[in-house]
């Protein structure tokens, strides 16, 4: 799994760390328990942090040693594009005969490109986002949306599978990227684990009036 | 964030809004921080935080959100842009309804009016008034709150969705199809087959013909044919748009469904019911009857025959305690138009309409200058945040209904609740019958017949005010039934507007709006034309 913009590791809930953030360490951990091999390639994004950690019998996580060791946003990540993928090509784990290099967001998708050149496996690549739609929004353009859209078609147009997770994200891949080949892709929803998200005990009802009630007697 | 935040503000500004406690979650300690400024920056949302109702709480550990989903009325998401939401299937599967802004993956993850609202983006009306809706209906957010487990676990469960990539992953067809509400249709239709069958203890096939949350099949034996019910809890708009007494505040349930049915036992206007549910096994049979084919006339002669034949079903003694004490509540909002008497009057209606039907006391709407009453009164309250034209016309529309004559005291009468031709039916004596009467209730007036004009201007709009007012003309016999008829279809058209509103809809070119703005004009030239024609009377309009 290449995630070079967030560490799969950094908790979720905060700034731009959603949905997408949480599917990418979810899916692995599910993929570990059916028993396939999963690792992680992403940025050094913290001093603390190690660049390789074992995350068990079936998993691992490297992190690349490139640019700053803080957060970036993957627009101030492309200046050192060529220099992650060097990063990656060295690692040793190219040389795991993989069967998938899933890719999420696109700056982890183009360097998956580059990579691909080299090694030729299946790419799977997770859009989570689209850099047409600020423009077909009304927002100004930047000096980075050139740059991201060659680096994105590249990938939307030679990836083997296209992820959204809804059809509004379909729709809007095939109104904004017409070139894009509709039979690639496919509509596959995050997923949430019913064993740890299902109705607790107490009844909302009770809950909230009674914390409603407390309210109001202390502004009583 | 700003959205809600403002939403919030408007919100506390309303009239009638039960008590309430916000929790922010999510968001960095520069996120919190700003939120916390924007708080601050709304006198209303400061006094909030201050008194305890609004807490911010920051990033929280996954672990933690499925204690506070499970106990939140509702999950807010007022995004202004979102891939898919993933909040919002986390939260459905913990049973809690979700609010959510039309962006995105967002009105694809959440069944409008199922699991929760999906409203306009960038408008804290619109989202004021969706909060509000699950403040007032508490129920509303359990029922909805089940859907959305139920929704989310055949939609959304980790094992189907990665399990489709593990598919990807090995070379599998690329999935391209999203869940839908048919998804939860075709299981409900699996299990009332099963269901059914076990009943009848034959082997059955089932034909799906719902078009409610009810779940409804003709069911074929190998020597017989039934019309099959399967009552599941449905949502009653009713109290998530107005403020009613607290103890009327219910939505309908099974036992309701029940009293009904069993009121209508003997009513031959009716199919013949085979089978009654039970409180444990909410299944019924009918007899299978055809649905009517009829010319238009002929739908108008039998909707006018039916909903008389109703009104004389099981009709009120005057003297019964229940029905003395009514009109006295009545009487009492005539002369003195509060809200206080129109409280008097809703305990009043529910208990005559309860101890009548044998069920439990609910909210019921009666008398339709009553319901114009409040209304207006509510309006001028602000208990709903209405664009300022569009409270100008409701109000114009109703000021000139209430002063078009004196208000009707008259004892309710049996009606069928939805009566339209789709609910018209042959039975096997070859008779016409009106299918469907959950609705049913003891009303003033002749609501059925304006059930009919209704549908037909919410359906059309080539059928216009003038349509409305000559066929309410041609299924009323008097003056007073006209003036009737004619304030049910505007409580009906002013009641559809304020639950758009409460759905966060824009209403703007609603028939609503249309209605009250040519209504008044309309109205008079019919009345003027009528009292040249018939001194009063309007039965000879059909001619017009």
């Amino acid at each position: 799994m290449l995630c070079l913009t967030d560490d799969p590791l950094d908790p979720p809930g905060w700034e731009r760390f959603g949905g997408g953030h949480l599917f990418v360490f979810d899916l692995g951990r599910y993929l570990v328990r059916l028993g396939w091999r999963v690792d992680y390639i992403t940025r050094l994004n913290a001093p603390s942090k190690r660049m390789y950690e074992d995350l068990g019998p079936l998993s691992s996580i490297t992190r690349a040693n490139v640019g700053p060791t803080e957060d970036l946003t993957p627009l101030a990540l492309h200046s050192y594009f060529e220099e992650i993928v060097a990063a990656v090509r060295q690692m040793d784990f190219l040389q795991n005969p993989y069967d998938v290099i899933h890719s999420h967001n696109w700056l982890s998708g183009a360097v998956a490109r580059r990579l691909i050149s080299a090694v030729p496996v299946r790419h799977i690549h997770s859009i989570l986002s689209l850099g047409r739609t600020r423009l077909a929004l009304g927002e100004e353009a930047t000096e980075g949306d050139g740059v991201r859209d060659r680096l994105e078609l590249d990938v939307f147009l030679n990836a083997d599978v296209l992820l959204t997770v809804a059809p509004s994200e379909r729709n809007d891949l095939h109104k904004l990227y017409p070139e894009v080949k509709h039979d690639r892709v496919a509509v596959v929803p995050y997923g949430v684990d019913p064993q740890h998200f299902y109705p607790r005990p107490e009844c909302p009802e009770d809950f909230v009036l009674r914390q409603a009630r407390r309210s109001s007697q202390r502004r009583d | 964030m700003i959205n809600f935040l403002d939403s919030l503000a408007l919100m506390c500004r309303l009239a009638d809004v039960p008590a309430f406690a916000v929790w922010i979650i999510g968001g960095s300690d520069g996120e919190a921080a700003f939120v916390e400024s924007l708080i601050h920056s709304r006198t209303e949302l400061s006094d909030l935080h201050a008194n305890g109702a609004l807490t911010i709480w920051g990033r929280l550990a996954t672990e933690a959100l499925p204690e506070l989903y499970s106990r939140s009325r509702m999950v807010i998401m007022p995004s202004a842009r979102e891939q898919f939401g993933i909040v919002g299937v986390e939260a459905m599967m913990c049973g809690c309804p979700v609010i959510a802004t039309a962006v995105g993956g967002l009105p694809d993850i959440v069944l409008e009016g199922y699991t929760g609202t999906i409203v306009e983006p960038d408008s804290p009306a619109a989202l004021a008034n969706a909060m509000l809706g699950y403040l007032r209906n508490p129920d509303r957010a359990c029922r909805e709150g089940i859907n959305a487990r139920r929704w989310a676990l055949q939609a959304f469960s980790r094992d189907k969705s990665y399990g489709a990539l593990a598919g990807v992953y090995r070379g599998a067809p690329i999935p391209t199809a999203f869940a839908s509400r048919s998804l939860l249709r075709q299981l409900d239709m699996e299990e009332l087959r099963l269901r059914a069958k076990t009943i009848l203890n034959t082997e059955i096939t089932a034909h799906d013909v719902s078009s409610s949350d009810h779940s409804s099949a003709i069911i074929e034996t190998p020597s017989e044919r039934f019309f099959c019910k399967w009552y599941r809890p449905e949502r009653s708009d009713h109290i998530s748009v107005l403020p009613v007494p607290a103890s009327l505040r219910r939505e309908r349930s099974l036992t309701d469904y029940i009293a009904v049915l069993k009121f209508h036992r003997e009513n031959g206007l009716t199919p013949r019911i085979i089978r009654m549910p039970e409180p444990d096994d909410p299944m019924a049979f009918f007899e299978c009857c055809q649905r009517a084919s009829l010319s238009k006339k002929d739908t108008l002669f039998q909707i006018r025959r039916l909903a008389e034949g109703f009104r004389s079903f099981r009709t009120l003694d005057p003297e019964n305690p229940d029905a003395s004490r009514y009109m006295d509540a009545l009487r009492s909002v005539v002369a003195h138009p509060t809200l206080t008497q129109i409280a008097e009057h809703d305990l009043a209606a529910a208990e005559l309409n309860a101890r009548s039907l044998g069920s439990i006391p609910r909210f019921y709407q009666v008398h339709p200058h009553v319901e114009l009453i409040r209304i207006q009164l509510l309006m001028r309250e602000e208990a709903w945040s209405l664009p300022a034209e569009i409270q100008q016309r409701f109000d114009g529309a109703i000021a000139f209904t209430l002063n078009s004559g004196p208000i009707p005291v008259r004892l309710p009468a049996i009606c069928h609740g939805s009566l339209k031709p789709e609910h018209l039916l042959v039975n096997a004596s070859g008779a016409i019958v009106a299918c469907d009467t959950d609705h049913s209730r003891y009303v003033v007036g002749p609501i059925d017949e304006v059930h009919h004009v209704w549908n037909e201007l919410t359906a059309s709009t080539s059928f216009g005010t003038e349509h409305a007012m000559d066929r309410m003309a041609s299924l009323t016999d008097s003056a007073e039934s006209f003036a009737l008829a004619t304030s049910w279809l505007l409580v009906y058209l002013l009641f559809d507007g304020l639950l758009a509103i409460s759905l966060g809809r824009n209403i703007r070119g609603a028939p609503a709006v249309r209605f009250c703005r040519d209504f008044p004009y309309t109205y008079r030239q019919f009345v003027i034309q009528s009292r040249r024609t018939s001194e009063g009377h309007l039965s000879s309009l059909d001619d017009l």
